[in-house]
């Protein structure tokens, strides 16, 4: 790969400065820039920025746009608000060896669709920090198509939620068919689904039907699964057919809201 | 550029561009052990330790080797020949092409399992620590084999 201006800002000013006032590329853990680009005209390497952690901050847990997969999975901060959930939804990602590199930053700024850690975030109603503009939450940021150039500072979860997390792949390390995060929140329900092959969505329908029930039980979670499978849209890949991906919804949502009531 | 890193606990200096991976830099100076295939961080062959953690050379800019401390197997010398033995009683190598990724990223797994108390070997978790490692001629079993009686040689 070639970039032919690289920078390296030692601060979150200088590097808003390089990437939002000049358009260089912002370059977080860079694996999958690796992958899908072949050349960069200016790049502003994000590794001297201070944004590798994960911190408590009042009633939110912030992850640093730079902390990595393997962070958060191995995170105790993380395993004691949520118990296993980050570290049984990344440990899919590719082998310890990459989730070292690749960063939470870049996973949200990328938006792709097969991403763990969307389903996890969305469904914990987390929001976006961007530097110095605004603090965004992720599903309208999901739902807003890609705009002006922007600088993630970090990403803030609610402490309160309770989650647990269901997915369906070919091999232990492969892109999920599809992936689930069921979670209770202060306001209630919230189940999303990601690798539909689309980027993670919620199920607003599920989650007002489980809001109306006092305990979900066998058949209610079973039904949310399927209003879940009704309300979304499936596509294709070589992974799964839209049908396919749509059998299966309903039963690993039903999976994970049984798995959260027990 | 230039870059100051340790590596194999020697100070360095690399020369590399800004849109190079690590892998062909660390071959390029020298460092023949660290293999490469697939180049897009599916394989493990590429495997080194930056700052004691496992990363994939060949999907890391080298300009992140900046100011680190490097590990390829050369610089475990000792341990990986000790773990070498184990794994030709139990047949788990052929080419020998993904070892030193592989007996890298295993020596990396069992510090990391004695650091958290590990006792008994834990084969499920291991697989799991290991899925970023291929290989192509001897499959799994044997490598299986071999750390858990690595393993058990340690507790000894
Ligand atoms: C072999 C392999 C297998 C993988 N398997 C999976 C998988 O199963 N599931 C999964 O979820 N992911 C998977 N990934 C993808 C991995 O999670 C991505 O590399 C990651 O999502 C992107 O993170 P990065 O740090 O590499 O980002 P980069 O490549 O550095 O950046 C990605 C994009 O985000 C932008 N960006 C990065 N940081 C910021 C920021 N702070 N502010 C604004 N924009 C930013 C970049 O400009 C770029 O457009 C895999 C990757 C590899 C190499
Ligand atoms: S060559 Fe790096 S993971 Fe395959
Ligand atoms: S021994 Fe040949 S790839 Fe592993």
């Amino acid at each position: 790969m070639e970039i032919s201006c690289y920078h390296r800002p030692r601060s979150l000013e200088e590097a808003y400065d390089l990437v939002v006032g000049q358009g260089a590329y912002p370059l977080a853990g860079g694996a999958w820039t690796l992958i899908s680009r072949k050349n960069l005209s200016s790049a502003a390497d994000l590794s001297d920025l201070g944004l590798r952690y994960i911190k408590i901050e009042g009633e939110y847990i912030a992850l640093g746009a730079m902390a990595t997969a393997r962070d958060l999975e191995t995170s105790s901060l993380l395993a004691e608000a949520f118990g296993p959930l980050f570290s049984q939804a990344l440990r899919g990602i590719a082998g310890i060896q990459i989730r070292t590199i690749v960063t939470a930053g870049g996973s949200v700024a990328g938006r792709y669709g097969f991403s763990e850690l969307l389903v996890v975030l969305l469904a914990l109603d987390a929001s976006i920090v961007f530097y110095k503009d605004r603090t965004q939450c992720l599903a309208s940021y999901l739902n807003a198509a890609p705009g002006a150039p922007f600088l993630i500072e970090k990403i803030i979860i609610p402490r309160n939620a309770k989650a647990t997390y269901q997915c369906m792949r070919q091999t232990a390390n492969d892109f999920p068919i599809l992936s689930i995060c069921a979670a209770r929140t202060s306001a209630g329900w919230r189940i999303s689904v990601g690798a539909r092959p689309q980027a993670a969505a919620l199920c607003p329908q599920a989650g007002s039907f489980l809001n109306s029930l006092e305990n979900p039980g066998e058949d209610g979670s079973k039904r949310a699964g399927l209003i879940a499978a009704q309300e979304l849209s499936f596509g294709d890949d070589l992974r799964a057919s839209a049908e396919y991906r749509r059998s299966i919804c309903p039963v690993l949502v039903a999976r994970a809201i049984r798995e959260l009531c027990l | 550029m230039t870059l100051s890193c340790t590596i194999n606990n020697k100070a360095v200096r690399l020369e590399c561009s800004p849109g190079d991976v690590l892998a062909d830099v660390l071959r390029a100076a020298g460092y023949k052990e660290v293999k490469k295939a697939c180049g897009t961080g599916n394989c493990g062959l590429c495997t080194i330790l930056m700052d004691g953690l496992p990363v994939a050379s060949c999907s890391i800019f080298a300009a992140r080797a900046q100011g680190k401390t490097i590990t390829t197997i050369q610089g475990l010398k000792k341990e990986a020949t000790e773990l070498a033995a184990f794994i030709a009683a139990e047949g788990a190598e052929q080419c020998g092409y993904c070892s030193p990724g592989f007996a890298l990223m295993a020596l990396a797994m069992v510090k990391e399992f004695r650091a958290r108390g590990m006792q008994n070997f834990d084969e499920a978790e291991a697989r799991h620590y290991l899925a970023g490692n291929l290989c192509r001629c001897s499959g799994y079993q044997g490598q299986m084999r071999a750390l858990k009686n690595y393993w058990e040689s340690r507790n000894e």
